[in-house]
């Protein structure tokens, strides 16, 4: 699905869908404004809303908004001195973004996504948490929104690593549509002994 | 075997019994009965198949209905399979027809490409002949201009072609100025003149022909040179002026690892250029005192190199990339926590939620459930729900920065859970 999908305003008792996956997003055009049902494949949530006569909708694709821990379904482990290379993904918050021509671009709804927890960390704060396999390939099939971060992980200590998760903070403007899928810039992260902590990319940022 | 054990066993017993002659006539009546049985049996027969036959009626009826219903499931079947055979066709002629229509765009665009790859070869062979002429006319100006400046540092020196008519004029002064001649016609020329013009003329021929034959060699190398040098600082020019542009969307897309890039560097240009160059400098420094040093490649020498590896693809920001995040940078529905997550430092206030029930078993667990898997509340500090006796006092965290509205759709949701409506 692209990062962002237009939605029409629809004619008066006409309706606009958009699904994707097993999610569907219905604007239908009533009596005294519009309303907008979201459909997560399972329930269904209904919002009443008013719009300007001017001013466009489109649904789009977001990063999370909170620092998230990506836990790898399978166990991570470097040896003393090695890398690891890979994917993982981080599912994609659906919003409702409202876009007039006098004032910037406003969120008019958000669907959390129920496969990202949000936990309270003493030291990191507010995060998500949140479940994904270890992939070796991109792109990686599958419907549903979601981002794939290249992952480079390394261990330079002198003992063995098994991260308990992969911590991730991904902008929106990072977000980037490649052969059908969302990804972003590689992340190096290496092992300080307790966690993973970003590494200081050094080809990448003087790249010509 | 019955038939013939009966009357025997009458006769047996006739024997037997008394003689009295009401007995004997009871014994004939019952051997006539029983003679006219045996002779009747026969004759039954064939009553007893046209029983068989009437009882079998229905079953006949049956078994026709039967083979009527069979003969027309046959029929059903082969108007199916004729169907069917029909749908394969059809499908076999629109997936040949899609496979044409594919190949005829993969052709169309194999001729596309080709045309470019023969207009590029074509460019680039124009390329070469400017070039190549260029070079040419460069090395004959600088060989003119040389030629110049050697007749005047050596006048006593058979001059070059450009010298000539001094040179004649020096030995002939009385002489008047012949009128231009053409180029063809140098040679008829020269034959008017005396012996000395004409071997004066020679000798700058023969200069020139030395000149171009042995001297020119270096100076179209320094020409060549000096067009090289002039090439490289057109491109080094540009690609300073590419550096200047690429940096500041570089270092606006470039965050490392959890860290979010710093905005306030990428405003300004100049300093990114800098940084840029700097950066540029430091990497090359350090490739250079690796090289000298001769020491081993460290382990983050490899890792840069495994990490383009990995996606090199995404390291090449696309126009339609850098136009899609247009939208997602819409403001947060309430404060600015997108914009700024190190305010989602402050634990979240409880949130508590007091729900009147009539069975407040089996509404804690519906009330549960839901704290546990709506995505708006914190799973950790997990939430509580204390049952008193018709009332559910839940306490829970919610994420940061929630509409009131989304907070009031939880507590609706909750309060539908244990069956109340306020």
């Amino acid at each position: 699905m692209p990062l962002q999908t237009p939605l029409a305003r629809p004619r008066r008792g006409a309706s606009t869908r958009v699904q994707f996956g097993n999610k569907e997003v219905v604007l239908e055009a009533t009596r005294g404004g519009y309303s907008l049902v979201w459909l997560d494949g399972r329930e269904a949530r209904r919002f009443a809303v008013g719009l300007t006569a001017r001013g466009t909708l489109h649904l789009a694709l977001r990063a999370p908004r909170l620092p998230v821990r990506v836990v790898a379904r399978d166990t991570l482990t470097l040896a003393p001195g090695a890398r690891l290379r890979g994917y993982v993904q981080v599912p994609l918050v659906p919003t409702i973004v409202w876009q007039d021509t006098d004032i910037e671009p406003q969120l008019l709804a958000e669907f959390p996504r129920p496969e990202l927890a949000a936990e309270w960390d003493d030291r990191e704060g507010t995060i998500y948490r949140c479940v994904s396999p270890f992939h070796i390939r991109y792109p990686i099939p599958g419907s549903d929104p979601r981002a794939t971060v290249p992952v480079w992980l390394g261990n330079p200590g002198g003992n063995v690593a098994s991260p308990a998760f992969v911590p991730l903070l991904i902008l929106d403007e990072e977000l980037h549509e490649r052969r059908g899928g969302v990804a972003i810039l590689p992340r190096r992260l290496r092992w300080n002994g307790q966690n993973l902590q970003p590494a200081p990319r050094r080809r990448a940022e003087v790249a010509l | 075997m019955r038939c013939g054990f009966g009357p025997v066993l009458l006769l047996g017993l006739a024997a037997c019994a008394p003689a009295s002659p009401g007995a004997e006539a009871e014994v004939a009546a019952e051997l006539r009965a029983l003679r006219q049985v045996l002779v009747a049996r026969p004759q039954g027969e064939p009553r007893s198949a046209a029983d068989v036959a009437a009882a079998l009626a229905p079953l006949r009826q049956a078994l026709e209905a039967l083979t009527d219903n069979q003969q027309e499931l046959q029929q059903r079947q082969l108007a199916l399979t004729q169907e069917l055979q029909r749908w394969s066709a059809l499908l076999v002629e629109n997936a040949a027809g899609a496979r044409r229509e594919e190949t005829e765009a993969l052709a169309a665009r194999l001729r596309q490409l080709e045309a470019s790859l023969q207009a590029q070869d074509a460019r680039h062979r124009e390329m070469e002949t400017l070039l190549q002429g260029a070079l040419d006319r460069t090395a004959d100006r600088l060989g003119a201009f040389l030629q110049a400046v050697g007749a005047e540092v050596e006048p006593g020196t058979a001059p070059a072609d450009a010298s000539a008519p001094p040179a004649v004029e020096s030995r002939q002064p009385a002489q008047p100025p012949e009128p231009p001649v053409p180029a063809g016609g140098g040679a008829s020329a020269t034959a008017t003149h005396d012996g000395a013009a004409a071997g004066a003329v020679d000798d700058a021929h023969a200069d020139r022909d030395r000149w171009q034959g042995g001297a020119t060699v270096p100076w179209w190398w320094a020409g060549v040179g000096l067009l090289g040098i002039l090439v490289g600082a057109v491109c080094l020019r540009r690609w300073q002026r590419a550096a200047a542009a690429g940096a500041p969307a570089r270092a606006a897309r470039a965050p490392t690892g959890a860290t979010a890039p710093d905005p306030a560097p990428a405003a300004d240009p100049g300093v990114q250029e800098i940084w840029a160059a700097a950066a540029l400098l430091g990497e090359a420094v350090g490739r250079l005192r690796d090289r000298s040093s001769g020491a081993p490649a460290t382990e983050d020498d490899g890792l840069d190199d495994d990490l383009i590896v990995l996606d090199d693809e995404l390291l090449s920001p696309a126009p339609a990339a850098t136009a899609a995040p247009a939208a997602p940078a819409a403001a947060p529905m309430g404060a600015a926590v997108a914009d700024d997550p190190a305010g989602t430092r402050a634990l979240p206030v409880a949130a508590t939620c007091r729900l009147r029930t009539a069975d407040p078993a089996r509404s804690l667990a519906s009330v549960l459930q839901i704290l546990q898997e709506d995505p708006r509340v914190l799973r950790r500090p997990e939430p509580a729900v204390r049952c008193a006796r018709d009332c559910l006092e839940a306490s829970f965290r919610l994420v940061p920065d929630l509409p009131p509205g989304e907070r009031s759709h939880l507590e609706q949701r909750l309060r539908d859970a244990c069956g109340t409506s306020a």
